[in-house]
């Protein structure tokens, strides 16, 4: 076995930090206090490659493995960058490109890629609802075929990048008797008529990446936008959770490095007793913690990132495995480094409790940690 | 980055899995030295001894979690005598080969951790030293003809090699869950050890990092092989036994401890592994070392008492009762450096306050 990364990704993920450090954490407050989303940052990444890493060259990609993929993730938390960045980021090319990718025709790979992979289309994917967020087997969004063209009704909630999107996923029943068979996937343009976006929604944390309501409205889409086949809806949508495990958790844990450092620094200044804080016991104990969490939630990562390289098949309690980790086991870290940080860890001059905020959505987005547990019970019961 | 063993790794593994499923009448071996050095012999041959990095972690846990009194005897017997040598890159006058089986001698009732207060010293006589002072919890002396005593000459850190006889040594009650082994406080008074009977002078500053950054690895791989047994057998227990005619693991209660009990295992097996591949000794491999103590050993602690709950009474009955696992967890966690201290060690290097 081997755990380190080679020269070459030590090497890669040095630059993505320093350009992350140049090109966009500098902006990062002022949007954070304002909540709203960074345009030129998120076509920054486009620029810099990091939108596209794993598709093809042919494309406009970067045709990295995932293990990369991760490690560019990963490094652009530890720079600083916010978690609604890297949240967009992650709706966009995980949740939506890739399943354009994927399982798109080819005219459809090539109408929408290579504009998401630059950043010029902003893409986002929506699956849960207003009344079927854990039980998406649930959902009432209805895509009813007539003649050449697909009609869609229903509401689709929590939709990162929604108001921003050009371009989006939306799984759908084409057959509402049926439960996840029913499920089937399609592009939705904005514009469309009967397709509106609500405004964004406020929240604790994450704030630059722009959530919403999606309002479908015998919306008309033609028959060329379902992607793959009726039914495989549900499918699709699984095989994004080894992404939504890896590749969408590690600017979390990236960003819990960049607070271990802020924290180590902060340690060494703030003087108390006439001591450095540093010096403290509980002090070194809480850095010691931090780092406890930072060491292992990377290996969780990486393990899925290394096993998606393999083509090892789909490994639900694995990749559950990793969403629980980082999601149950990040808020005593998190909260550590704020209190470390005294009065001023409250503040938003530090940066503290922007992680520690963007961090509350590990345990409910992309599946909550109840329903992760559910899953690796079920799975170990039938072990 | 390679998470799994390449197939060769995977039959070297293997091999030895099958020595470990051979050992008959382990009481034997625990009581009767001869017995003993065969087995050795026998582990010798099959390569366990040569095993390096996440294979030696491996192999490790798999014998701890067979059988963790022998895993004991044969790491902290035969294989750290070993290990120090070629860490300390010290070179021996004496014959190594002569001992098979050893003990280590280090605890002391004021100190654990620091050189600077160890009382065990060694007054140079020109061809030997007089050794004089008192050593605790000295493991299996019943097995071995010598211990390793850390003390010092001239405030310089050494091992001197005493012969058993040569001690005073009081038995102490065995510890619940090492039932079958035996413990010892030591007594050396003006014990005179001959010149090429020491090992050392250690002169390396951070000679005790080192010496419990070994012993940690023992108990970090053991807690790993032995949370895995926990864990299966609860998971097990869980799906066969029923209440109002279901089994335990379909309730929530049940089921999401399990899946937290599995993944915080998941999570030590890695970070173990990791840990156990990296063979400097250097700072990062010291911090992922105490990350891996804190980790593995914080976690079989609470993986032993969520078992525990999810057993209930039947815990405290079964042919190898969860309860002398969790004395086993705590006992670990003071094998090499403390859970507590290990928490200030990796906080100062973190801060840097501690150089390697
Ligand atoms: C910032 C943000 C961005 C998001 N982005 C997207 C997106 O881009 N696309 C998208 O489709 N969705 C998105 N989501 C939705 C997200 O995936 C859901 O919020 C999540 O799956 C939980 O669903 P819910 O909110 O309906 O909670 P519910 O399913 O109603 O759950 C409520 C509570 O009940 C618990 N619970 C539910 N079922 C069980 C059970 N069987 N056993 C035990 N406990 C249970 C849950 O753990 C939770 O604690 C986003 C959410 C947020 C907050």
């Amino acid at each position: 076995m081997e755990f380190e990364l080679t020269k070459e990704q030590i090497l890669f993920k040095k630059e993505v930090i320093n350009f992350a450090k140049k090109e966009i954490v500098l902006r990062v407050r002022e949007f954070e206090k304002k909540g709203d989303f960074d345009f030129e940052s998120f076509r920054k990444l486009g620029d810099f490659g990091i939108l596209g890493l794993h598709f093809p060259e042919h494309l406009g990609g970067g045709g990295a493995d995932v293990l990369t993929t991760v490690i560019a993730a990963e490094a652009l938390g530890e720079a600083g960058v916010d978690g609604g960045l890297t949240l967009s980021y992650g709706a966009h090319t995980f949740l939506c490109a890739d399943t354009i990718f994927r399982h798109g025709t080819k005219d459809q790979v090539e109408k929408y890629l290579p504009k998401l992979i630059t950043g010029e289309y902003i893409g986002c994917m929506g699956l849960s609802e207003p009344n079927a967020g854990s039980d998406v087997a649930s959902m009432t969004t209805t895509a009813i075929k007539k003649g050449d063209i697909y009609v869609l009704n229903g509401n689709k909630m929590w939709i990162t990048n929604g108001p921003i999107a050009d371009v989006a996923v939306i799984y759908a029943k084409t057959d509402p008797d049926k439960k996840h068979e029913g499920i089937s996937a399609f592009i939705v343009e904005k514009g469309t008529p009967g397709f509106l976006a609500g405004p964004p929604i406020e929240k604790m944390g994450v704030k630059t990446s722009q959530t919403s309501e999606l309002i479908f409205n015998n919306c008309e889409i033609p028959k060329e936008n379902l992607l793959g086949k009726e039914g495989q809806g549900f499918l699709m949508a699984l095989e994004t959770v080894e992404w939504d495990r890896s590749a969408l958790l590690a600017p979390f844990v990236g960003a819990t490095k960049y607070i271990l450092d802020r924290c180590i620094d902060y340690a060494k200044k703030r003087v108390q007793f006439g001591r450095e804080i540093g010096r403290f016991q509980a002090i070194k104990h809480k850095i010691a913690d931090i780092k406890i969490f930072y060491e292992t939630a990377r290996l969780l990562t990486y393990r899925i990132a290394w096993c998606k390289d393999q083509g090892r098949p789909l490994n639900h309690l694995e990749a559950a495995v990793a969403k629980l980790f980082v999601g149950d086991f990040s808020l005593k870290p998190t909260n550590d480094a704020m209190v470390l940080h005294g009065g001023n860890g409250y503040t938003h001059e530090f940066d503290i409790e922007r992680v520690f905020r963007d961090g509350r959505l590990a345990p409910i987005g992309g599946g909550t940690s109840d329903i992760q547990k559910m899953i690796i019970s079920k799975m170990l019961a039938s072990l | 980055m390679r998470f799994d063993f390449t197939d060769k790794e995977k039959e070297i593994l293997n091999n030895i899995c099958v020595k470990m499923d051979n050992i008959t009448d382990r009481l034997n071996l625990l009581k009767k030295r001869g017995a003993l050095l065969n087995l050795i012999d026998e582990f010798t041959k099959a390569g366990y001894f040569n095993l390096c990095g996440s294979m030696l972690n491996n192999a490790r846990s798999k014998l701890a979690k067979k059988d963790f009194e022998l895993y004991f005897v044969l790491e902290m017997g035969v294989r750290l005598l070993n290990r120090v040598i070629s860490l300390l890159n010290i070179s021996t006058n004496f014959d190594i080969s002569k001992y098979k089986i050893v003990s280590f001698a280090y605890i002391e009732h004021n100190n654990n951790f620091n050189i600077k207060t160890i009382d065990t010293i060694g007054i140079d006589k020109g061809d030997y030293y007089i050794v004089s002072g008192e050593k605790r919890y000295v493991g299996f002396l019943n097995l071995v003809d010598y211990i390793m005593v850390l003390g010092k000459v001239d405030n310089v850190p050494c091992f001197f090699i005493v012969n058993k006889k040569d001690v005073e040594a009081e038995l102490l009650k065995s510890p619940f869950a090492l039932n079958n082994l035996f413990f010892y406080n030591i007594r050396l008074n003006n014990v005179r050890v001959l010149k090429e009977n020491i090992i050392g002078p250690i002169k390396k500053k951070n000679f005790l990092d080192i010496f419990f950054h070994e012993l940690n690895k023992i108990s970090i791989s053991a807690a790993i092989g032995l949370m895995q047994g926990c864990f299966n057998e609860a998971k097990e227990f869980a799906k066969s036994h029923k209440n109002n005619g279901r089994p335990i693991i379909h309730y929530q209660e049940v089921g999401f401890k399990l899946a937290e009990m599995k993944t915080i295992l998941d999570a030590s097996y890695l970070i173990g592994l990791k840990s156990a591949s990296n063979p400097n000794i250097d700072k990062d491999a010291l911090m992922t070392s105490l990350v891996a103590k804190i980790f593995c050993l914080e976690s079989f602690e609470r993986i032993v008492s969520d078992a525990l709950s999810i057993f209930s009474i039947h815990g405290f009955f079964n042919q190898e009762p969860m309860s002398r696992l969790f004395e086993l967890a705590k006992f670990l966690q003071t094998i090499g450096t403390s859970i507590e201290v290990s928490r200030v060690d990796l906080g100062d290097l973190c801060l840097g306050y501690k150089k390697v």
